[in-house]
Parts: structure tokens; sequence; C-alpha cells
């Protein structure tokens, strides 16, 4: 029980700093930031998907692109506020999502991520064919929304505060949902599809679902991404965008809520760091983090602090002369 | 009284092979049968088609007069039938208690709306899922080992929190998949005193395929022979001992 309530008050402080960043950082620092609670948000879809339930997608990049589409032709044509594109845009990704899913049921492992990986080659060249409505290769060049209530903030500012907000609340959703009946389901079927239908498990309804889910998941993000960057092109939306979101879920910690936001963090700022320490071969140096990341912390950053947070919940469990609490399976539960 | 499972002139074939024919038996109510047979008498392809992982190609089961063949493996639970696999099946990310708490899934209702909303009747009914599966564990004697993963527990225990998740659905007929492989001798009797308390308990009605014939022949009140996909006898265990096709599937033609 103590252990929960230091959690939560961690969360607590967590969230307390996040609430102030805005007024330390510079803009830049700031829009970095709001993109790394973006990546958190896609990130926590696609391990929904791959962590939890084992199906494998190499293309979320393609739900990220029609959040974002979704979200921006929305605000272009038809000059509906940016507030609401973004839950349009995430109930259009659930269908798709939902609708890609069916078919995917007959794919597993390899095959899967082949398909979805189709999915994100195919997704910028479709958007490129609709010119009419996407601006072809131009893209749509949007203008960033103004804090509304005539609240004292900057639009970068406002912008930070609301992906902060859909992150909570995202996150909040995820986490009830990961941990109940449902995500008990959830994680069933990937460890042993057999006999998670044996216990009356509908695996085939309940992997489209969580297709669908983890697709609303990344298609919000897109469209949250629309509004902060202010501007949507095909090209920002290429096959390296699903690669980089399942790099961030790998590293951050599979089958993890909190390994979203490590690895969103991950494929923000190690990229730059990498272009700092070589600009000739950034991507070499990237490339070692990488595979030093994966030796150092084989159940991801995740699993790493959980570890490391259990042998201090333990050993002052023990000071206090009882018995240790029971492990948590960090790679699973965290 | 109507019998609780009816198998009714079952064939099965993968390609020319016929792994079942014709097999009809009944189980009654609170009956324990065991199924019995040499290896490749199709005993799991039975098992198999009882909990709709393959599709017979001919016959028909009814539970309680009802026809099953007609559902989904996942519809299979909420009838009633459990089950517990050969090689075990268990969920090895989870915990004793979550891998339990699975096996209520088709005794519970909460969908993935009311999870993400976090509804207070999908509080309530967590706490009645996580209340009857510690109810299980304290029965099997797992209790301790609520918040252990399954991966890395020894294989009699593994068996025991299968069998506890097999029961979780409250299931009136239970199949058992050679409970007794794998386990040493003092822990083959003790699975077979376990199934006679479970049904003894919990109003159970039991059918048992298992290789070890010394718990079989002790725990069952009807055995049902299967050799290359036929049965070839069934009565009480002291009949079938006695049987001269059963004595010749088993040590051979006579020299």
């Amino acid at each position: 029980m103590t252990s929960r309530l230091a959690r939560h008050a961690g969360l607590l402080a967590v969230l307390a700093l996040a609430c102030m960043l805005p007024f330390v950082l510079s803009n830049f620092r700031l829009f970095q930031f709001t993109q790394v609670y973006i990546y958190a948000i896609a990130i926590l879809g696609l391990n929904m998907l791959t962590g939890y339930n084992g199906q494998f997608s190499l293309g979320h990049g393609a739900f990220y692109a029609v959040g974002a589409y979704v979200s921006a032709i929305m605000m272009d044509r038809w000059h509906v506020p940016y507030g609401w594109t973004i839950p349009v845009a995430g109930v259009i990704c659930l269908v798709v999502g939902f609708l890609f899913g069916l078919p995917a049921l007959r794919l597993e492992g390899l095959y899967l991520a082949l398909a979805t990986f189709s999915l994100a080659l195919a997704v910028p060249q479709i958007l490129k064919y609709f010119e009419h409505w996407t601006g072809g290769s131009q893209g749509i060049v949007l203008s960033k929304p103004k804090a509304p209530l005539g609240l004292p903030l900057s639009p970068d500012q406002w912008l930070y505060f609301l992906t902060l907000a859909v992150l909570v609340i995202l996150f909040w959703l995820g986490a009830n949902l990961l941990r109940g009946r449902v995500g008990r389901a959830i994680v069933a079927i990937r460890d042993n599809h057999i006999s998670a239908e044996a216990m009356g498990i509908n695996s085939a309804l309940y992997k489209s679902l969580v297709f669908g889910v983890s697709a609303a998941y990344t298609g919000v993000a897109g469209a949250l991404s629309a509004s902060v960057i202010a501007f949507v092109a095909p090209d920002s939306f290429n096959v390296f965008l699903s690669i980089t979101l399942l790099i961030g879920s790998v590293i951050g910690g599979l089958a993890s809520i909190s390994g979203a936001i490590f690895g969103a963090f991950f494929i923000q700022f190690v990229p730059n760091w990498a272009q700092d320490i070589s600009k000739a071969a950034p991507w070499a140096i990237f490339g070692v983090f990488l595979i030093v990341f994966m030796y150092v912390m084989p159940f991801g950053i995740a699993g790493a602090v959980g570890r490391i947070w259990i042998r201090m919940t333990r050993s002052r469990v023990l000071q206090a002369g009882r018995d240790p609490a029971p492990a948590h399976h960090a790679h699973t539960t965290t | 009284m109507a019998p609780i499972l009816s198998v009714r002139d079952l064939t099965v074939r993968f390609g020319g092979i016929i792994a079942l024919e014709s097999v009809s038996f009944d189980v009654d109510e609170g009956q324990i049968v065991g199924l019995i047979g040499p290896n490749g008498a199709g005993k799991t392809t039975l098992f198999n088609c009882l909990s709709r992982l393959y599709t017979p190609d001919r016959g028909e089961v009814l539970f309680r007069g009802r026809p099953v063949l007609p559902l989904p493996p996942y519809r299979i639970a909420e009838l009633g039938i459990g089950r517990t696999f050969q090689n075990l099946a268990l969920f090895p990310t989870l915990t004793v208690l979550q891998n339990v708490m699975v096996g209520l899934h088709s005794r519970s209702r909460s969908d993935f709306l009311s999870n993400a909303m976090r509804l207070p009747w999908v509080g309530r009914e967590e706490a009645r899922i996580q209340a009857t599966a510690l109810e299980l564990l304290e029965f099997l004697d797992l209790t301790a080992l609520a918040q252990h993963p399954a991966a890395g527990l020894p294989f009699g225990t593994l068996k025991r929190v299968e069998l506890a998740r097999s029961l979780a659905s409250q299931p009136s007929l239970l199949l058992l998949d050679e409970p007794a492989s794998g386990l040493n001798h003092e822990e083959v009797f003790a699975i077979g005193a376990l199934i006679q308390k479970v049904r003894a308990t919990r109003a159970l009605t039991v059918l048992l395929v298992e290789h070890h014939m010394g718990m079989v022949m002790q725990v069952s009140e009807k055995v049902v022979v299967l050799d290359f996909g036929r049965k070839i006898a069934e009565g009480t265990p002291a009949e079938v001992r006695r049987d001269p096709n059963v004595v010749r599937a088993y040590l051979g033609e006579a020299a």
C-alpha cells in the first residue's frame, strides 16, 4: 500500500514538474517536449498492440498520418476548430485500425509486420494522389491555434498544455484498460491464444479491437502534431516514422505504460545528440546508442527503472523488518 | 437421467489418416470417466473436438442435449466446459493469480469502454473476480505463489495452477488432458486424490485422458478405451481390465 502511495506521489511530482516547464524553457525546447508527449501517445498505442497483444506493426506511421491529415483537412477545408478535429481523428483511426485488424488476423509475426509495413509505404503516396484534398506533396499549411479564453499563454505554451492534458487522459484510460479484465485478456492472447480461447476470450474480436484502439492513440498523436507543427506533408510520414515509433516502443519497454514516455524521449533527443557528436555520421552514432541501450536494458528503460524501483522499495521494507514485497514483473506491468 | 455429455459417431481424418472413427460414448452427471488408449489412439484428438480446436468430419457432440460443434472455441467455457492441456498452456508472463483471474473471463462482462473508464461496477466485478480466484488458490494450496509469474514454477505446481484456472469458470464438466504426465510417483497419486476432492466439493463431472493406468483405474467410475481411433471397450475399471481387446491393444497379440 505504501509503495502505491509513493507511486501516486511520484506521478503527481512529475506532473507538477511538467506543468512548470513552459515557464522556464525556451520556445524551441518547449516545442521539443510537446513533440515528446505526442510521440509518447503514439508509442503507447503501439505498445498496446505490439507489446501487450503481440501483434507486430511496422506501419504505425500510417495511422499517425491519417490522424494528422484528418485534422488538417477538417481545419483547412471546413474551418473546424482544432479541438474537435482531435477526437474525430481518433475515431476515424479507430475504425480504420479495426478494419485493418480484421484481415490482419490471418497474419502472424513477421507476416503481419510486412503487411503493416506495406501500409506505411502506401499511405504517403495515397496522400499525394488525392491532391485536391491533401495539397499533394506541398502538404497543407495551417496556423497555430491561440490560447482560448484569453489565457496569458503563447501558442507554443498553450499547445504544450493541451498535449499534456490529452496525454494524461489517454494514459489514464490506457492504464485502466490494460490492468483490468480486458488487459489480462489482451496479454493472455499474446502468451497463448489457444488457451485464451479456451478461457472464453474471443481472440479475433479482441485483436481487432486492440488494433483499433492502438490506431486511435496513434491517430490522436498525429492530429496533435498537425496543430503543433502547423503543417502536414506526406513526406513527414514516411516509413522512417513507423520504424522510429517501433524503436521508441522497444527502447522504452514493450508492454509497459511508462515505457512509452521513456521511448518518446529517446526518439526525440537521441538523434539530436548523435548529430552533436558527429555531423558526418549521426546515424552510426544513433545505432551505437540503440545497441548499447538494448544490451544494458533488455526490458527497455521502463524495465530497468522498474528493477531499480523494486530494489529501492525492497531495501526500505527490509530495513523496516518486514517481508519483502512481492516482485512485480517490471517488464509487463510497470 | 440424460447424460451431461454425449459423443455420437465422431470421425476425424487428417489427410488419409483416420484419427477417430465413429466413436460414441456418454458421460453421466457426476461421474469421473477415464479415456485411455495407447499412444496415437486419438484421445487428444477427441479432446480437441470437445473444446472445438478441431472440427470433426462427421458426428455430433451434445452437452446437456445441446450441440457443441456449431459453436466457436471461445463459446465453450461459458457453456460450462473447462479444460486443462497436456503440455500446460498457461500464460507465462502473467502471475499465478492473474492466470486464474483470466479463467473467470467467461463469468464476467466488462468490456473495453467500461474498463478504460473504470466505471464503478467494473471495480466491483474486478473485486469479485479477484476474490473467487484467491479462493481457488487457497483451495489448491497456491496462495503463497499468487504474485509469482507462472514462468519458472515447477511443473507439478503449474499443473495445479492450470487446474485452478480451469475451475475458475465454474465448469460443470471438466476435461483433463493427462493431468499426471510429467509428474513423479507421489505427485501422480496426489493429483488423483485432488481430482476426486474437486469432483466431490464442486459438483463436477470429469472426463480424464490419462496414460497412467494406475491413476485412471483408481479414480474413474467408467473407462472408455480407444485404439487406432476406434472405441474398443467401455465399462467399469474392473471390466475393462479383463477385456481381451484391451489386453491385446496394450500388450500386443498374445504369443
